[in-house]
């Protein structure tokens, strides 16, 4: 790496917000160990990061509560306070949850699951495709053919549903390709039966629209 | 955990501590170690021994390998034995081979010593293992285990700058160094995207550096003064 790509791409903030990878890391303390500009750089970069949370570490957090003391009442009622009574329905909220966890979400997820091995395209002519979907299972996959006019570090992937509102947005994870196709595991409940379009769009650039990919869910064992 | 080099105990006894001294930790003057260029007198000062060229090489290196070891490794013991024995070895080899072929190259030379010191320490089976590649930052164990490069006097520049700072930029620097949130989850909660956030930090910090700088050029003259 030179000095001069360092620079353009923003390399001591993505070092010092550890955004490199262990090769690009290694490649940029190769770097900076020579180029007193950059060593100057990181060397300020972190003592200023060190100082700042310093501050904010003697500094309250926003939105601490101050402690309240509690009225005077009745015995009978004494319990009847936030202090008492929010613990005590969070603890209830709680073992609500875990208990679905257990008794429903658990038992899905380790339910074998036969992926589909079809790619959706982005090329559209006609019907959109249909992909069944199983109920009784908690995710489902998609596969898309992702053909970017150019490689990008990663891709976000935004579902919408008919009515045009976003139900899910994924990323893609490392991939530094222009084309690959993306295999993705999506929670069934977030697509109810429905027409929906995935807008692939570069993590960079989160206006560029890249790619569209149109298709139809249905319930598996229902006819359209 | 001792390190498998520290077996040559002979050798790093006659090499004095890298230490920066309490001056240049409270009153560290940026101005006098940048943009240093590395050359064959430098290389000879140092394997003369000389006091002036030591103190510089472990000053200049020596805050440059903190942060590169405290990305790899748990313990601030461990940071600092690898730190040492980075010096320790790269002075043995200047000394022993006669210098360097390209003087220029130091740096360069004192990074890849470091990495062979960093291999050596994960491959000795440490009970303070490697951090993944994708792992967050090692949690500081107490308010008492602040970085070295924190001192009460840059807090202070610090707080002050903080305080000038919109309410947004001063909250996505909480959740991005103190919490060490998600950064995906901060630029959704902010509805930017990752450059953005990057434009804010670079922002954030040249400030804070040129606010640091002056206090500290301020602080040093007001030390030669009163000497």
């Amino acid at each position: 790496m030179d000095h001069k790509t360092a620079e353009q791409n923003s390399a001591v903030e993505k070092y010092l917000l550890n955004e490199f990878t262990t090769g690009e890391r290694q490649e940029f303390e190769a770097h900076f160990f020579d180029c007193p500009i950059c060593a100057d750089l990181v060397r300020q970069g972190a003592i200023s990061i060190d100082n700042i949370k310093g501050v904010f570490r003697e500094t309250p957090a926003r939105g601490a509560v101050a402690g309240r003391t509690a009225r005077p009442g009745s015995r009978w009622f004494s319990w009847v306070r936030a202090p008492v009574l929010v613990p005590s329905l969070a603890a209830l909220v709680l073992a609500a949850v875990v208990s679905y966890q257990n008794l429903v979400s658990i038992p899905r997820l380790e339910r074998p699951l036969v992926l589909s091995s079809a790619v959706l395209s982005s090329v559209s002519r006609g019907v959109a495709p249909v992909i069944r979907v199983d109920r009784k299972q908690a995710l489902f996959n998609l596969n898309f053919e992702v053909d970017s006019p150019q490689a990008y570090p990663s891709y976000q992937c935004e579902f919408r549903n008919q009515v045009n509102n976003i139900v899910l947005s994924v990323n893609s994870g490392e991939k530094k390709v222009a084309s690959f196709t993306l295999n993705l595991l999506l929670p069934a409940k977030l697509f109810p039966p429905g027409a929906y379009e995935m807008v692939l769009r570069p993590d960079s650039s989160p206006n560029l629209e890249l790619r569209r990919y149109d298709f139809v869910i249905q319930n598996q064992g229902e006819d359209h | 955990m001792i390190l498998a080099s520290r077996s040559c105990s002979a050798r790093t006894s006659s090499y004095r501590s890298f230490t920066p001294s309490l001056y240049d930790r409270v009153y560290r003057v940026s101005v006098n170690l940048d943009r240093h260029t590395f050359d064959r007198g430098y290389i000879e000062r140092l394997i003369q021994g000389d006091a002036e060229a030591e103190r510089h090489f472990a000053r200049y290196f020596g805050d440059l390998l903190v942060i590169k070891l405290r990305a790899r490794l748990r313990s601030p013991q461990l940071i600092e034995d690898a730190r040492q024995e980075t010096f320790v070895r790269v002075l043995h080899v200047l000394r022993n081979k006669g210098g360097l072929e390209y003087p220029e190259r130091l740096g360069a030379f004192v990074n890849a010593v470091c990495e062979n010191v960093l291999l050596e320490t994960f491959r000795s089976g440490s009970r303070l293992q490697q951090l993944p590649e994708d792992a967050p930052e090692p949690v500081d164990q107490g308010a008492s285990a602040e970085s070295e490069f924190v001192t009460r006097e840059r807090k202070a520049l610090v707080r002050n700058l903080l305080s000038k700072l919109s309410d947004t930029d001063r909250e996505i620097l909480r959740q991005l160094f103190l919490e060490e949130r998600d950064k995906d989850e901060i630029c959704r909660e902010f509805r930017i995207d990752r450059d953005y956030l990057r434009v804010r930090v670079h922002r954030a910090l040249a400030r804070c550096r040129v606010v640091l700088d002056k206090g500290e050029q301020t602080a040093a003259l007001t030390n030669a003064a009163g000497q």
